[in-house]
């Protein structure tokens, strides 16, 4: 193994960990709220990168304006989905929540094969991303660069939000008494909702950037995204949004080293995460970056 | 004049449980009154059906002439009733100063982005809410503590600090659930003192909660008791420790 290609590694590790990063925030802020693993995150990808393809495709929008369209149209599709799948749970059962949650997910990728069907669609890659760069005498496509740096932007923004404006604190102090929040004259159903959005504009920006990485969309495109990135919340400790992105790092990196280290064992790439999950789940269940949840009513 | 606080033959059942059965009670605007009862006799459920968080199974609570029954919490806190918890409820990772600025959260037109792209109505309103979040901080001595995480404070501070977050949403009538719990006498004493000003400074009704005899005795204006869920007495404290069926609800029948 030379230089060259173990840095080649590194930067392909970040560029992936960066993406399951800015999907697990969205996981890892609607947990700490609401105590719910929100299945259906996975597919809000899959919904962004249709999303951006029809705006391009049919609307005929320069990906400019249609990239960050999709965005905001998958952030409002998160509201939704907390109106129709969660809302109306708030008092029922954690267990039900979280049924409802992978119900919803079925239901948004079997509704995307009724509607657009199961064949893969290309994504259309705006030639800006395509630019290939040398690096320390590494080729470099430069999509794989601006992954990290626009994940990094979203999170210093979201940061920005959560820890300096109003709603920011109403988040934070709903994640830790929703009663005590209502009587401070704040609608809880609001400040879900905006939290539902800010988690799904990210998961929308990962899953753009994921089809421009792997140009193949299809229903099923965000589950094992999804998935990972869950794994990756868990990992940086679940509700802590700087964790959630190291998480996603760190087994992005992992993944990465993984198959360049030990090519004969590639195949197990996708087992390698499970077992992360595992280890976190016996050993450290708080993860990297998390305190002990305390369980809310 | 009537018509500041109302409420009228309420009643909470949960399942086949009889929680709160006909409670009625009519506050003035500046009065001072304590409910008391021994535990488990439906005290806090009555504050939670005032404050939204349960809905009476019927009965109507009236605030200022109009019916506020089933009203979200969040509109309940508009409309200025604001109160504390028995056990207390702070964000206990927020600093003490975000604690009492989060009150101020129903009154602000901001949104996000203005505060994101620095516009200056949020800054010059952010600064006005900060110096507002202190002057209670001031009021209630915790001025010095405004840095500290609410959740590092000692029980007598946090007590005090969940007072100054409720006074923040400038209520107009004010529910203690318990405030003295857990207090020495000397802390007792000081809350009481500090409770009569408040209510003077802001003008507020105040309807506390409490297990102290002495602190609701040398507080209250007026005494309403509860026994499972049933009003047992009514009237001033002297009227109220002579009552025999009081006596009997917290001492049991004599021998």
């Amino acid at each position: 193994m030379t230089g060259t290609i173990l840095f080649q590694q590194l930067i392909n590790g970040i560029s992936l960990g960066s993406l399951y990063g800015l999907v697990a925030i969205g996981y890892t802020m609607v947990y700490g709220i609401l105590r719910l693993i929100n299945f259906a995150h996975g597919d809000l990808l899959m919904f962004a990168a249709y999303t951006a393809i029809y705006l391009i495709g049919i609307f005929t929008l320069p990906w400019q304006i249609s990239f960050p369209l999709a965005m905001v149209i998958t952030g409002l599709m998160g509201i939704v989905l907390d109106r129709c799948a969660y809302r109306p749970l708030r008092d029922a059962p954690r267990i039900s929540l979280l049924i409802s949650a992978i119900g919803a997910s079925f239901l948004l990728e079997n509704l995307a094969i009724v509607i657009i069907g199961g064949i893969p669609k290309g994504f259309p890659r705006p030639p800006m991303f395509d630019h290939v760069i040398t690096i320390l005498g590494v080729r470099v496509q430069v999509l794989t660069l601006y992954t990290p740096v626009i994940t990094i932007v979203l999170l210093l923004g979201l940061l920005y939000i959560v820890y300096r404006t109003k709603v920011g604190k109403a988040m934070r102090a709903a994640s830790k008494d929703f009663e005590a929040t209502r009587l401070m004259g704040i609608n809880l159903d609001r400040v879900i909702a905006i939290t539902f959005f800010l988690g799904s504009f990210l998961a929308a920006a990962g899953g753009i950037m994921w089809a421009m990485k792997y140009p193949q969309v299809n229903p099923f495109m965000g589950v094992f995204p999804g998935l990972k990135a869950f794994i990756a919340a868990v990992l940086g400790g679940i509700g802590n949004i700087v964790g959630a992105v190291i998480g996603g790092f760190l087994l992005g990196l992992g993944e990465i080293m993984i198959v360049a280290f030990f090519p004969e064992v590639s195949q197990y790439k996708d087992a390698f995460a499970f077992v992360i999950l595992i280890l976190v789940l016996l050993f450290r269940p708080t993860g990297i970056m998390g305190e002990p949840m305390i369980d809310k009513t | 004049m009537g018509d500041f606080f109302q409420l009228n033959d309420l009643v909470m059942q949960f399942g086949g449980l009889t929680a709160v059965k006909d409670f009625s009670i009519e506050l003035q605007a500046g009065e001072l009154v304590g409910l008391i009862g021994p535990n488990g006799a439906g005290k806090t459920t009555v504050f939670n059906m005032i404050t939204g968080f349960l809905t009476p199974t019927s009965g109507q609570v009236r605030w200022q002439g109009e019916e506020i029954t089933g009203f979200p919490v969040h509109k309940v806190t508009a409309q200025g009733i604001a109160r504390t918890f028995q056990n207390i409820r702070l964000f206990t990772d927020l600093t003490v100063l975000e604690n009492v600025m989060i009150s101020f959260h129903q009154r602000i037109r901001t949104f996000f982005w203005e505060a994101m792209l620095g516009f200056p109505t949020y800054r010059r309103e952010e600064k006005r809410i900060r110096e507002s979040a202190m002057a209670f901080l001031q009021e209630l001595g915790l001025a010095h503590l405004a840095k500290e995480k609410a959740g590092g404070l000692a029980y007598g501070q946090q007590r005090r600090l969940e007072i100054a977050r409720a006074l923040a949403t400038r209520p107009k009538l004010l529910l203690l659930d318990e405030p003295a719990a857990g207090m020495n006498p000397q802390e007792t004493n000081e809350l009481a003192v500090l409770v009569r000003e408040l209510r003077d400074k802001y003008a507020l009704t105040i309807f506390l909660i409490e297990h102290d005899m002495k602190f609701v005795m040398g507080l209250c204006e007026r005494i309403k008791v509860l026994d499972y869920g049933i009003t047992i007495a009514e009237g001033t404290p002297a009227e109220i420790q002579s009552n025999q069926a009081v006596i009997k609800a917290y001492l049991g029948e004599p021998k």
